[in-house]
């Protein structure tokens, strides 16, 4: 158990920071999506380094509840881009400026 | 051993990261996105969360990431992605931020008390085991266990509404 806490959250930290530049860069929705993804990945991971750390499961739980609600936040979502390319046919996010659908 | 082992999958997940933002192609992007998820769960099995990295394999690798990729492949499997702009200034300024974002992050966690002193874990007792994360999962989060599991539900009915097909 010789993982440095400091490397842990570094890989944590970069991993968020590169999930950020996906979503300000691209303008796919689904490639957005795939970096938020990668961004409460990124979380779940400071949080199992912090339950290590401290040697409590209130972190592991708390990446547990995270997982459950990727999975929630895929399923809405991904329904809502097929609305959206059935309606539009575009998965362009700068393309819909509009409230209606 | 164990760190070399961490210094590979975190190079690995990096590389995955960065491979998500950098493809042309969004399904090669979902793949990228597949081996920083398994990269991960390899970390999470180091750190002693066995669990967590089998639900990581199974519920991001597996179950959410073939959702993404069939929606991919019901859609526009060979779009090319484009950029927001196409403006160098524009991508400049993203990169700055997420750099800048990292720059903060880095500071802090170098005055962050990392030396927290941790209370031993007896041998024998390994925390991380399914039975150990389910007494407190069961016992101290019920009811934060069951609210979730409302909310799933609810997510599950709004996609169903959501993705149906109207007839007009």
């Amino acid at each position: 158990m010789a993982i440095p806490l400091h490397h842990l959250l570094i890989l944590g930290g970069l991993l968020f920071c590169i999930g950020l530049v996906g979503v300000l860069l691209k303008r796919n929705l689904i490639v957005m999506f795939l970096c938020i993804e990668l961004m409460l990945n990124a979380a779940n991971l400071t949080f199992i380094a912090f339950a290590r750390q401290l040697s409590q499961m209130d972190g592991q739980v708390i990446v547990f509840f995270v997982m459950v609600l990727a999975a929630a936040e895929a399923a809405v979502g991904l329904a809502l881009v097929i609305a959206l390319y059935r309606t539009r046919q575009t998965m362009d996010a700068d393309d819909l400026n509009l409230m209606k659908l | 051993m164990q760190e070399v082992l961490f210094y590979i999958f975190a190079l690995l997940a990096i590389a995955g990261a960065l491979s998500v933002i950098l493809q042309k192609k969004t399904m090669y992007a979902a793949i990228s996105l597949v081996i920083t998820f398994m990269a991960v769960s390899i970390i999470y099995f180091l750190l002693g969360a066995q669990f967590i990295g089998l639900l990581q394999l199974i519920i991001y690798a597996g179950a959410i990431m073939v959702l993404f990729l069939i929606v991919i492949l019901l859609l526009d499997p060979f779009s090319e992605i484009f950029l927001r702009n196409q403006s160098l200034a524009w991508v400049g300024l993203a990169v700055l931020l997420g750099a800048g974002l990292f720059g903060i992050l880095y500071t802090a966690f170098g005055q962050a008390p990392v030396e927290i002193v941790a209370p031993p874990v007896p041998p024998g007792e390994l925390t991380g085991h399914t039975q150990s994360l389910a007494d407190v999962l069961f016992k101290q989060y019920l009811l934060p266990f069951e609210v979730i599991s409302i909310l799933i539900l609810v997510a599950i009915l709004g996609a169903v509404i959501l993705a149906k097909k109207r007839i007009s």
